[in-house]
């Protein structure tokens, strides 16, 4: 294994490589460009996994081993000092950007330790990061309290040190493993990363405002990469099997998000599903359908001739709908990918938007290679809510479970219910669902319970809601002449006194109009509320309205 | 209260306040405490040719919390000499208040009756027996002590029954107060030495 490592300082230039076996050997480079080894070190045992120049005391390389940390003197040649007697393998040895006595090195165990330069007993803390081991571990290059790490249980975990209880502020779920991790300089919230599986032979470029997704994604090597190194905030130098150093500039980058569908859909209140696509096949048409839930179709294709009139000019990308909203009056809204919202109404020939704005403005800083940086500016969801004054809830076709349902309750001897859904469902009930015979049945039985209950309400309001003729034959009017209460002549259709132009149906007793039931005594034709005629007869054996029938009721 | 008895009560109430028959026979009702309609005041015009004519007779009403299940208790405040009617305590013997109450009848309804029962006396139901044999046995000196009791107690303009004031302020010399020698002189017959003795037995 060969550790490459560039490394200027007032001593020179070196190299420090290593060997499977531990040996590292430490190659100068001199000023006529030849190379030459230096010295070699044979003091580690086992294989070293990471090589370190400390940045602050040039004369001192770390090594981190299989088993231990070891630093080695430039100049005396020799072993110094070491950190750690534990079995427990050092996968990767981080210097902070500004702290000088502090380092970091991720283990085997899962931990990140973080050390003191001057401290080589015992670390001064333990992170536990991972479920298993730990590839990679980097500090931030501004905030010394941060710390991303990634493992092999494929998450990349951004730290924040500042609590005595670290937590993880940030978790990334990448698709593998992760064998490396950097901050991007220059760009506190990103970070590249590439995986250590034989077929990832990419360099994922994460942002953490968006971290389901790489921002941008490398794809030059052909095989797995070996190793990583940023350059400057937009070139990075990455190493892979397949022999080759690619200094990458960033320039046209793959970005996940332009090759993603992204898609949407929602409800309204008609039950109308709108979704919106993006069609894979030409970049530039973004593509909403509103299939009714019965059948389908009905698709609007928005090409960039369309949104040109409303969408600004200078958006060459501006036709990704992300997201999209429907209002209950059938107006679509899609916020695309940039930032800019348009809302279409369905029902306008040609599918011209109607309304167009910016949602949120993006702040482009003339660099095309960096206008993937800020996923912050998308529409991250989009609600078009017109209130309609009610809310028209769409009928679904129920009429093919409901002749069963009934037929089961039917089987059970359950009538009520049958009969009880029935007159629930009224109209909307399919009548040829059902044999008539059969529902004209359990309704005569129904009724013939009720009656044995003596529920004649009930019993009368379910003739009255039938919708089968035989039922409603059932109901039959008897004319009944009713006293006014006042003048004891017969009252007229209105409910009216031809004599005294009152209205006749007043409680005799309470003296105000019975709505509801009037019970009245045939004899005399006064009556009134149930409630009071009850109470009254009670206490007295005459009619309330002081007429000396002596009203008689059952 | 009863629901169904306060909603009654002040829908009674403003038919009466209401009513152009009741004001034009002199009836009026009051309430005697704001919002309580449990106790009120109705007032009575004597009916014209009666001894009570032109006199205010105050009736006191009580609605009990079963109203309309049953009648009003009602009795004068303002005495009067009435066969139906207790010299002495005002209260009335009238049937629609009792056995024959019916729940169609209304407070104006029931202050109606009590004006024709001022006008039509019934001697064979008597509440006040005294009265009631005054009645029957001498009409005339019936009238004439009812007129008298109007024009004492009702308000009602003195007309002609100037001698029997003279008996009442002759016989109160003796130290008795007016109210007590007014009764016992018209339940002697306004007889002077009758009426002492009355007075001097109770």
């Amino acid at each position: 294994m060969v550790l490459f490592l560039y490394y200027k300082s007032s001593l020179g230039h070196f190299i420090a490589t290593s060997l499977n076996t531990g040996q590292i050997q430490l190659w100068k480079y001199d000023w006529k460009r030849d190379l030459c080894i230096a010295h070699t070190y044979e003091d580690c045992q086992r294989s070293v996994n990471s090589l370190t120049f400390d940045p602050y005391r040039p004369n001192l390389l770390y090594a981190g081993s299989q088993s231990q940390i070891v630093v080695f003197d430039l100049r005396e040649k020799k072993l110094v000092s070491t950190y750690l007697d534990r079995e427990d393998a050092v996968r990767d040895l981080r210097f902070p950007y500004s702290d000088r006595s502090e380092f970091a090195t991720a283990h085997d165990s899962g931990k990140v330790m973080i050390w003191d330069t001057r401290k080589s007993d015992k670390c001064l803390r333990v992170i536990s990061c991972h479920a298993h081991v730990v590839f990679s571990c980097d500090w931030h290059p501004t905030n010394n309290q941060r710390m991303v790490t990634a493992g092999r249980d494929q998450y990349i975990k951004v730290w924040d040190l500042s609590d005595s209880v670290e937590s993880a502020v940030y978790t990334i779920l990448t698709y593998a493993g992760v064998r490396k991790v950097r901050w991007r300089p220059g760009h506190d919230d990103q970070c590249a990363s590439y995986g250590s599986m034989a077929w990832d032979c990419d360099i994922n470029i994460w942002d953490l405002s968006r971290t389901y997704i790489p921002v941008a994604v490398l794809k030059n090597h052909s095989q797995v990469i070996s190793g990583l190194i940023w350059r400057d905030s937009n070139s990075l130098i990455s190493s892979s099997a397949d022999n080759r150093i690619l200094l990458d500039e960033l320039k046209n980058p793959h970005i996940p998000a332009k090759d993603a569908t992204p898609s949407s859909l929602t409800f309204n209140a008609y039950g109308h599903l709108c979704t919106a696509i993006r069609t894979p096949v030409a970049d530039k048409e973004r593509k909403v359908s509103v299939p009714d839930l019965d059948h389908f179709g009905k698709d609007l294709v928005l090409d960039e001739d369309d949104t040109d009139g409303s969408l600004s000019d200078d958006a060459p990308s501006s036709s990704y709908a992300f997201t999209s909203a429907m209002s209950d009056d059938g107006e679509i809204g899609i916020g695309a990918l940039d930032g800019e919202v348009s809302i279409f109404s369905f029902q306008a020939p040609g599918h011209m938007p109607t309304e167009a704005f910016e949602y949120a403005s993006l702040e482009n800083d003339g660099d095309n290679s960096e206008s993937y940086s800020k996923p912050t500016e998308l529409v991250a969801d989009l609600f078009v809510t017109k209130p309609t004054p009610e809310m028209i809830v769409r009928s679904w076709k129920f009429s093919d479970i409901i002749p069963d349902l009934l037929k089961s309750y039917a089987d059970e001897g359950d009538v009520q219910t049958c009969v009880s859904i029935i007159a629930a469902l009224g109209e909307r009930f399919d009548v040829t669902s059902i044999n008539e015979e059969t529902v004209v049945n359990w309704y005569n039985y129904y009724l013939e319970i009720l009656d044995k209950f003596e529920l004649w309400n009930a019993h009368n309001e379910l003739i009255k809601t039938a919708h089968y003729s035989a039922i409603r034959e059932l109901s039959f009017s008897w004319p009944y002449n009713t006293g006014c209460n006042n003048c004891k002549k017969v009252v007229n259709k209105a409910g009216c006194c031809n004599i005294c132009k009152k209205q006749a149906a007043l409680c005799s007793v309470c003296h105000l109009p019975v709505k509801g039931l009037y019970v009245w005594c045939h004899g005399c034709g006064h009556g009134g509320h149930l409630q009071h005629m009850k109470e009254w007869i009670k206490k007295n054996h005459v009619c309330p309205t002081g007429c000396k029938h002596r009203c008689e009721y059952d | 209260m009863a629901n169904i008895s306060i909603s009654r009560v002040k829908r009674e109430f403003a038919e009466v306040v209401k009513s152009e028959e009741a004001k034009r026979c002199g009836i009026c009702i009051k309430m005697l405490n704001e919002n309580n309609f449990t106790k009120l005041l109705g007032e009575i015009t004597g009916p014209p040719d009666t001894p009570y004519e032109g006199g205010k007779f105050l009736v006191d009403i009580e609605i009990p919390d079963s109203y309309p299940f049953n009648p009003p208790k009602m009795k004068f405040i303002t005495r009067i000499w009435h066969p139906n009617i207790s010299s002495v305590t005002g209260a009335i013997c009238l049937d629609i208040l009792k056995d024959n109450w019916a729940a169609a009848l209304t407070l104006r309804t029931v202050l109606m009756s009590l004006q024709v029962l001022l006008s039509a006396a019934e001697p064979d139901d008597p509440q006040d027996a005294v009265v009631a044999k005054q009645y029957n046995e001498n009409i005339h000196l019936f009238m004439k002590t009812a007129r008298h009791w109007s024009e004492a107690y009702a308000k009602a303009r003195p007309i002609k029954t100037q001698d029997f004031h003279e008996k009442v302020r002759k016989l109160s010399e003796t130290g008795f107060s007016d109210d007590s020698c007014r009764t016992a002189l018209s339940k002697s017959g306004w007889d002077e030495q009758r009426g002492m003795e009355t007075l001097l037995d109770s």
